[in-house]
Parts: C-alpha cells; structure tokens; sequence
C-alpha cells in the first residue's frame, strides 16, 4: 500500500504530512496534477483490468489517495495558437476522467472527485447541513438589487456579506486587500447596479462568543475554539499574522451527530468545518471546506496533534472505526516539521503578486 | 465599513480590508506561514496557476 498525494509536493500540508508518513516507514508518492510535462503525465488503460499511471506511479489496489490540491490542467504552452483551446479543453476533460475514474479503482479516495465537486458548493453546505440538523444562518445568495435589499430590511438583526471564493487584489502602489466577511446595513448599500457586478452572500450575523474550527476525519470529529483578541468577524486574517489562540473543545453530541450525518450525505469522509458560537452557546454552521486547511492547528496549539491524527487516519483501513489517538503516536509532529524546515529554509520568500496575477483566477491588479 | 463607493467595483472589493506590510508579507503559503489565503507553490509552470486558493 501506497499513499498518493494529489499535489505538489511543497505544498504547504502535503510536505510536512509526506514528511511524517515517511518518517514512520510510509510510501507516498505525490502528483500534482495532470499536465505536459513528464512527471505530470498520466495515462489510464482500460481493458480487462484497468490501469492508470500518474507521472511515475501505478496506482495499484490498496493504495491510499489524498485529493489534496492538484493544479489546474495544463496544457503544452508550445500548442498551435489555433489549437490552443481545444487542447485546453481536451486537458480538462481528461483529468475529470482520471479523476473519477479513481472512484472505480480499489483504492481510497480522501476525498472523492464526484463528493468534493457538489461539498465546495456554498449552496448545497449549508441545505446539507440543515437537512442534518446543524443550525444555519438565514442566507441569501444572490445578484439581484432587489431581493438583497428586501433581505436586509426584513433581518430583525445584523447583516454580513462574504463572497463565494478569497480574492487578492493588488495597487499600483503594491498595496493589498483581502476579501473577506463583512459587516453590510441599511444605510452602507452602494447603487442597485453594484449588486449586479457580482454575486455575492448575504447571511444574517451570528452575534459569536468565538469560533470553532472543526477538522472530520472519517468517524472522528475534532473541535477548536479559535479566539481573536477583538472577537473578529473574519477570524483568518488573525491567524496569518499569529494573532489568535486556538484552544480545544468538546464537540456537542448533536453537532457531532450533524457532522457524521452530513459526512455520510455528502459522501466524504475528511474535511474542515467552520461554525460560529453564539451568545446562548449554540453552535451554527458556516461552511466546509473539504480539503481545508488544519495544520495551523498545530503551531497554535501543540496537543492539537493534528499532523499525527492525519497519519494514523489515512493509513487505516477505509472505514476504521479504531481511535486515531491509538496510533498516533507512530508520527511525528508538526512542530517537529516546522523546527526541521526551518532549519533548512530559513529564508520566507514573498509572494509576488503582480506577476501572479495575471494567470491567477484568485489575484488581481487594479490602479 | 464599505472602503470606496465606487460604483463599478464589486462589493466584496469594497467590503476588503487593506493589508499592512506584515499581514503582506505573510499571505504566500507553503515556504511561509500557515494558514494563508494562498497556498503558493512555485513549480515552474505558466504563472498564475502555481498559486492554489487554501482555505
């Protein structure tokens, strides 16, 4: 048994989890996704039995994939101008194959192609989510002047507006803003026409205490309370500059039981969640994201053990119900990972947005 | 509080926060701190598409 990563291998989780997994006497083997050149080749052969090759690896009956990040398709930069799109497309179509062709094969899927697409969608999160008896604020998701305006006026309560994906965008000055959850009244709303420009999320406020970061991992639920010092609405901007206090907490039965129900619904088994607190201590939904992000956990709060509980998971059996505690203590930690990475890479190079930009769907350059 | 009424930019764009030059800094990702808005990995292949969303 192999474990294969869908992403590159610097990635920012897949690096200290390869690391850990080899440490304890794991093969992995990472992919990070289909494109030109040799090493993100791939080939898929079906016959009697089917056989499918990423870059240099088989994958073979029993092995483990983490769909972690693979890049987008990418094509042959040298393609015919005139051939351009079609090959694109072609390139994007065959991924999708390999993608759901790995459903079919006896391997483990962390998660499945079909299951992530329709879980990254914010609409179907939160219906899930209520369907399985999880609390929801009152959404509307919309581009119509109208409809968000008639929203705002008939909330007894606070407004927030976020958006369906994080977005960068760059000034000329090199100055940089960072989409995120925001306050929206009455009084703040631009022209009808605004609205139109762009779809966007507009969601009663949940009046928080704090936070909750919840990480799925198969049967196994995991709660943090994430503290900003000013009770933040948009809590992510503390924690990039370590200006939080993660703490671990007991999750409720029925949100535990919500959890595993939406899990089963929704067909995964891995994922992070995020919910909100209120005043009276009820727990509320806010989104999943199945591959989010959990490693942090562990820089800010040791005993998190997340990197070890990643391990243990995705070296079980499909389906195991055994502890996670009960073999985590086969890996090494995360602090361990950062302590050796920095002692190898001292340097942090920055990010280089203008020149990002311009390919990137998730930068922008404005004046 | 919305940062420009502009009336042909995106509401997200003007409900944004303006980063300062520590919270810059620390938005690359994989050779950096976690979390961050951008996973960044540089594999050399076209620009822009070796800068993954991470949330």
């Amino acid at each position: 048994m192999k474990i294969i990563i869908l992403a590159q291998e610097k990635e920012n989780h897949t690096a200290p989890i390869q690391w850990a997994l080899e440490r304890a006497g794991y093969q992995v083997a990472c992919w990070a996704g289909l494109s030109w050149t040799e090493e993100q080749q791939a080939s898929l052969l079906l016959g009697q039995h089917p056989n499918m090759v990423l870059g240099r690896h088989a994958v073979e009956p029993g092995d483990v994939v983490w769909v972690r990040q693979p890049g987008d398709p990418g094509h042959n930069p040298k393609v015919a101008e005139a051939d351009r799109k079609f090959a694109a497309a072609e390139y994007h179509r065959f991924y999708d194959s390999i993608a759901y062709m790995l459903e079919t094969l006896p391997v483990w899927c962390i998660n499945r192609f079909s299951a992530s697409r329709i879980v990254k969608n914010k609409a179907v999160q939160l219906r899930l989510a209520r369907t399985c008896g999880l609390k929801i604020p009152k959404t509307l998701m919309s581009n119509s002047p109208g409809a968000v305006k008639n929203f705002i006026d008939h909330n007894p309560g606070r407004t927030i507006c976020k958006a369906f994906a994080p977005h960068l965008w760059q000034s000329e000055d090199g100055g940089v803003a960072v989409n995120g959850t925001f306050e929206l009244s009455r009084e703040q709303l631009p022209a009808d026409e605004v609205f139109t420009l762009a779809p966007g999320i507009y969601q009663h406020m949940v009046v928080k205490q704090f936070d909750v970061r919840t990480v799925l991992m198969g049967s196994n639920v995991y709660s943090y309370g994430v503290h900003t010092a000013n009770n933040a609405l948009d809590w992510r901007r503390d924690a990039g500059i370590g200006n939080i206090e993660v703490e671990i907490i007991a999750t409720p039965g029925d949100i535990e039981s919500g959890i595993l129900a939406f899990a089963k619904k929704a067909g995964i088994c891995f994922g992070s969640m995020d919910f909100a607190v209120d005043m009276n201590g009820q727990w509320w939904f806010l989104e999943i994201n199945e591959q989010g992000q959990f490693l942090w956990l562990d820089a800010f709060n040791r005993e998190s053990k997340l990197q070890e509980k990643f391990c243990a998971f995705i070296t079980a059996l499909e389906g195991s119900t055994q502890p996670l505690e009960e073999r985590e203590g086969l890996f090494p930690s995360f602090i361990e990972y950062e302590e050796l990475r920095r002692q190898l890479q001292p340097k942090h190079e920055p990010l280089d947005i203008a020149a990002a930009a311009p390919g990137s769907p998730h930068m922008s350059l404005e004046p | 509080m919305l940062n420009d009424n502009n009336d042909v930019r995106v509401l997200s764009r003007m409900g944004a926060r303006e980063l300062n030059p520590e919270e810059s800094e620390q938005i690359g990702g994989s050779n950096g701190v976690i979390p961050s808005l951008l996973s960044v990995i540089r594999t050399g292949v076209p620009i822009g598409s070796d800068y993954h969303l991470d949330e």
